[in-house]
């Protein structure tokens, strides 16, 4: 019996808890992008193809075309 | 363009190739039989094949130093005398589910080359729950 | 209590169904108040899955047998470590840990994206929502934990009187089951299974929101690794506790509940892969999604393999009772669960397909770009050759009424040669350049390890050839094994002279730019990139597991012998002087003490030197009385195994029979299994964007 209605309650709680933001001020959801995140990502990329450069495993020409890439891709 | 034909040509005769490097050494498949079906299909008596079924309570012979192991295979309707000799696995026990995987031999009975038991209770419950009610409980 | 626990469950279905709703909502009409509400129900969802746990938990620790499950899976004389580990013993407990996983890992991970990724977030946690709404399905209406006993009368055992009650002992836990590694095992594989699901709704709320920009996936990539790799060494760990345990000798036999946990690891990797090139150069879109959406289907489809009884195997788990009627079929709502999120998946890969395509064309075949995608569709291939070795034995019975058998004989002849192709194309690619291919940048990278691997297969032909006669006719009975074997030794030698060359020219190129010192070099290529160094370790336990496997499946030898005390028998390599043959008490009852053991006590020499004392067991278990489990005993060096096993024994003429199995190379699988988490730790450690 204590099970129950200790049921009850947390069902309570829960779907009210749940369904409280639905009263609040309309607000659109924001479509921001986390431009950090984002720079972060496109330097650590270029940082080891730099790398990549003295090993000898990519030309400088090609890194300067994949930088220019990875830039305005980020800008999307 | 050019690249990617390249590129596809790799794949495909890679592919082409590990397709037939793989073929080679095919073994014949192996069927899996519960007793009844086996006994009914003749053409299937030689072959090797694995036999499906529970273990026959009441069947179970083994010899002292726990290394021959004889008993009847069943599905409820027919059984095969069977007789398997090795290490035998854990959890055998009568009533189980088990697979035995060899050919028919000597005197109609089935020469076990491997023996499989299903593992119970992992995710199958075997128990029913304890038996009446009052002090007893089944195991 | 249970009653709460019960309750809990159904509450927290009631919260998905409506979340799933709240977060369409705010998918189509952008509205942030049903998002958030649809964010409070993963939250509240996880809380309650939790105290579920928290519940069956209490209830196995204080043996309260009035639940099916609790009786099923302990025992009042059971460990109490094995009670808590009963948790993920039977298909209930397993589902709410499941389930109880999913629901943390959805809430950390909205949690740590809803300031960067908020505008992903609608679709993605309803496709979490989706995820967990399936189990909570399960486990309220269909595998309830907390369903009450009734004893073999129909009778409730919650209306026993005090004095029935204490007569009840409980079932217990398979023994097979209470040792560590089968508590560790179900954990890490299941972490591994689930954490799929992250990376899955993530990129599917990413396509659904129409997301150009390819960077914010960090955080998928991190749950990927981090699925990929728990994944990974759950799988290894279940294979040693095959080996272990079993008694068998043996570590993978293709079993389909294996196969089930080896397919999203293998999509897995294929994955890991494309994203690294989807990440420097936008390509691969396609494969990506692809790969993670079969991972994310694969680990879903496994646990359904293994629960559904449609398929034999030795794990194969409870038939369905046949009265149930169909649609409600365990079997069969995995398969419209699995249904539903594949046409949802594909059916956005279709609409968005703009959005995969990259506009960049592959500029060489023998460009690291190019390298990467071999590598990645030989993994593919591997997953769909073992998914169709698994699945076709179903469609073959339905048509023919006949069920088929596939084993190694079956997977290996297909498995090997793409698994060794993709030995090679792991070691090529890395130091495969950018953009370009050509031979003349190759040439001068891969010629020392061309010559390592010469030299290895050179060390193997003279091997070979010293064994003289047996080898060659060893070679004519399997010349395909042998030619595999030669190829593996070499590629592994190559792979591995690769991997540290390109380890020794990052380290000393750190020092010469005047980055580090001259010994601190050495731990550069890990703080400068630790994300390829820590692959780099990964491939090289990868390596180990192959030359483990290689050299363990061909050359396994298998004794027999029977001995009394005093006999010294030769097994092989070792000689076997068996001291004793001695037991615990036959007569103690076993309701009472959990265990009867028997054991043989082993001198194992090699020459004329004491190596290894060895105590292969037999033990009685209360749960089976009729047959006693094996304790194997194996001595254990880089060089190989010893396995022993008491196979049989005689205690009236006092004689053992031990059997044996020699293993070569067996320690390099769990060699690389340990690399394996190094690596994958090490690749973890930017431990940003989750």
């Amino acid at each position: 019996m204590a099970g129950t209605l200790l049921s009850l309650v947390v069902a309570v709680a829960a779907f009210g808890w749940v369904l409280a933001p639905l009263f609040g001020e309309p607000k659109e959801i924001s479509q921001a992008r986390s431009t950090d995140q984002i720079q972060e990502a496109v330097n650590r990329s270029v940082r080891e193809l730099k790398t990549d450069l003295e090993l000898q495993k990519i030309q400088a020409s090609d890194l300067e075309e994949i930088q220019s890439f990875l830039e305005s891709e980020s800008k999307r | 363009m050019k690249v990617k034909w390249t590129v596809g040509l790799i794949i495909t005769v890679g592919a082409l190739a590990l397709f037939f490097l793989s073929s080679t050494g095919n073994s014949k498949p192996v069927f899996y039989y519960n007793p009844s079906q086996f006994l009914a299909n003749p053409k299937i008596r030689e072959d090797r094949v694995r036999l499906k079924g529970t273990i026959q309570p009441g069947s179970v012979k083994m010899s002292p130093d726990r290394l021959n192991l004889w008993f009847n295979i069943t599905d409820g309707k027919q059984s095969i005398p069977v007789h398997y000799s090795g290490a035998i696995p854990d959890a055998f026990q009568q009533g189980l589910e088990v697979v035995v995987d060899g050919r028919m031999g000597a005197k109609n009975t089935f020469e076990g080359r491997e023996l499989i038991v299903k593992c119970p209770s992992k995710y199958e419950s075997k128990a029913s729950g304890p038996t009446e009610p009052g002090p007893k409980e089944s195991s | 209590m249970n009653a709460l626990g019960n309750y809990s469950l159904y509450i927290a279905f009631g919260l998905s169904v409506w979340g799933i709703a709240s977060a369409y909502l705010s998918y189509r009409n952008r509205d942030e108040r049903y998002l958030r509400s649809a964010l409070h129900a993963i939250y509240g969802i996880c809380g309650l899955v939790l105290l579920a746990i928290i519940l069956l938990w209490a209830a196995l620790l204080r043996n309260d047998f009035t639940l099916k499950y609790v009786w099923e899976y302990s025992r009042t004389t059971q460990p109490a470590i094995y009670k808590i580990t009963a948790l993920w013993g039977g298909m209930d407990g397993s589902l709410l840990f499941w389930c109880g996983l999913l629901a943390i890992f959805s809430a950390l991970a909205i949690t740590f994206n809803r300031k960067n990724n908020m505008r992903h977030l609608p679709f993605t946690s309803m496709v979490l929502l989706m995820t967990l709404g399936f189990f909570l399905f399960l486990l309220s209406f269909k595998t309830n934990p907390f369903a009450p006993l009734r004893d073999s009368a129909g009778i409730l055992v919650s209306t026993y009187t005090p004095q029935m009650m204490r007569a009840v002992q409980g079932n217990g836990l398979n023994p097979l089951l209470q040792n560590f590694y089968m508590a560790i095992h179900p954990p890490m594989l299941y972490t591994g299974l689930v954490g799929f699901a992250i990376p899955f709704a993530f990129i599917l709320g990413a396509l659904a929101h129409r997301e150009r920009n390819t960077f914010w996936m960090r955080s998928a990539r991190n749950w990927a690794v981090f699925a990929w790799m728990t994944l990974g060494v759950g799988i290894l760990l279940g294979g040693y506790w095959a080996y272990i345990e079993l008694g068998w000798g043996g570590y993978w036999a293709w079993d389909p509940v294996e196969n089930a946990s080896f397919l999203p690891w293998v999509m897995g990797t294929a994955f890991l892969h494309t994203f690294l090139m989807q990440e420097k150069r936008g390509i691969y879109r396609f494969w990506n999604v692809f790969f993670i959406v079969m991972a994310f289907l694969l680990s879903i489809y496994g646990t359904y393999l293994t629960r559904s009884g449609i398929l034999q195997s030795v794990h194969a788990f409870g038939q369905e009772d046949p009265s149930i009627p169909w649609y409600f079929q365990l079997g069969n709502i995995f398969l419209l669960f699995m249904a539903i999120m594949a046409i949802l998946s594909f059916g956005l890969i279709l609409r968005r397909r703009a959005l995969l395509k990259s506009g960049q064309e592959l500029e060489s075949a023998g460009s690291r770009e190019s390298m990467f995608l071999y590598g990645s569709l030989l993994l593919g291939l591997i997953g769909f050759v073992v998914l169709f070795g698994l699945t076709s034995p179903i469609f073959y019975r339905i048509v023919t009424h006949h069920e088929l058998d596939r084993g190694p004989e079956y997977y290996n002849p297909r498995i090997l040669p793409i698994a060794l192709m993709v030995l090679l194309v792991m070691g090529i690619a890395s130091v495969s350049p950018w953009k370009k291919g050509g031979w003349a940048s190759y040439r001068k990278q891969l010629a020392i390890p061309f010559l390592a691997g010469l030299s290895a297969l050179a060390a193997s032909l003279f091997a070979f050839f010293r064994g003289g006669q047996a080898s060659l006719t060893d070679f004519h009975s399997r010349p395909l094994t042998y030619i595999y074997l030669f190829a593996c030794v070499s590629f592994s030698f190559f792979v591995a002279a690769i991997i540290l060359e390109e380890y020794f020219r990052t380290a000393r190129q750190a020092h010469r730019m005047g980055r580090a010192g001259k010994l601190s070099c050495l731990l550069s290529p890990f703080r400068e990139n630790p994300r390829r160094y820590g692959g780099y370790i990964v491939h090289l336990g990868i390596v180990c597991v192959f030359l483990g496997v290689a050299f363990s499946a061909t050359f396994q030898r298998e004794y027999q012998e029977t001995m009394k005390p005093g006999d010294a028998v030769r097994f092989g390599p070792y000689v076997v002087r068996m001291a004793d043959l001695q037991h615990d008490d036959l007569n103690a009852d076993l309701q009472k003490v959990n265990d009867v053991r028997i054991w043989a006590d082993l001198q194992v020499f090699r020459g004329n030197k004491l190596v290894a004392l060895l105590r292969p067991m037999r033990v009685f278990y209360s749960a089976n009385p009729q047959q006693p489990t094996y304790e194997v005993a194996i001595h254990s060096t880089l060089l190989r195994d010893f396995y022993t096993l008491l196979a049989g024994f005689d205690l009236n003429t006092n004689s053992a029979t031990i059997g044996a199995f020699v293993n070569p190379m067996v320690a390099w699988l769990w060699l690389g299994g340990v690399l394996l988490l190094v690596g994958g730790l090490i690749a973890l450690i930017p431990m940003r964007n989750w």
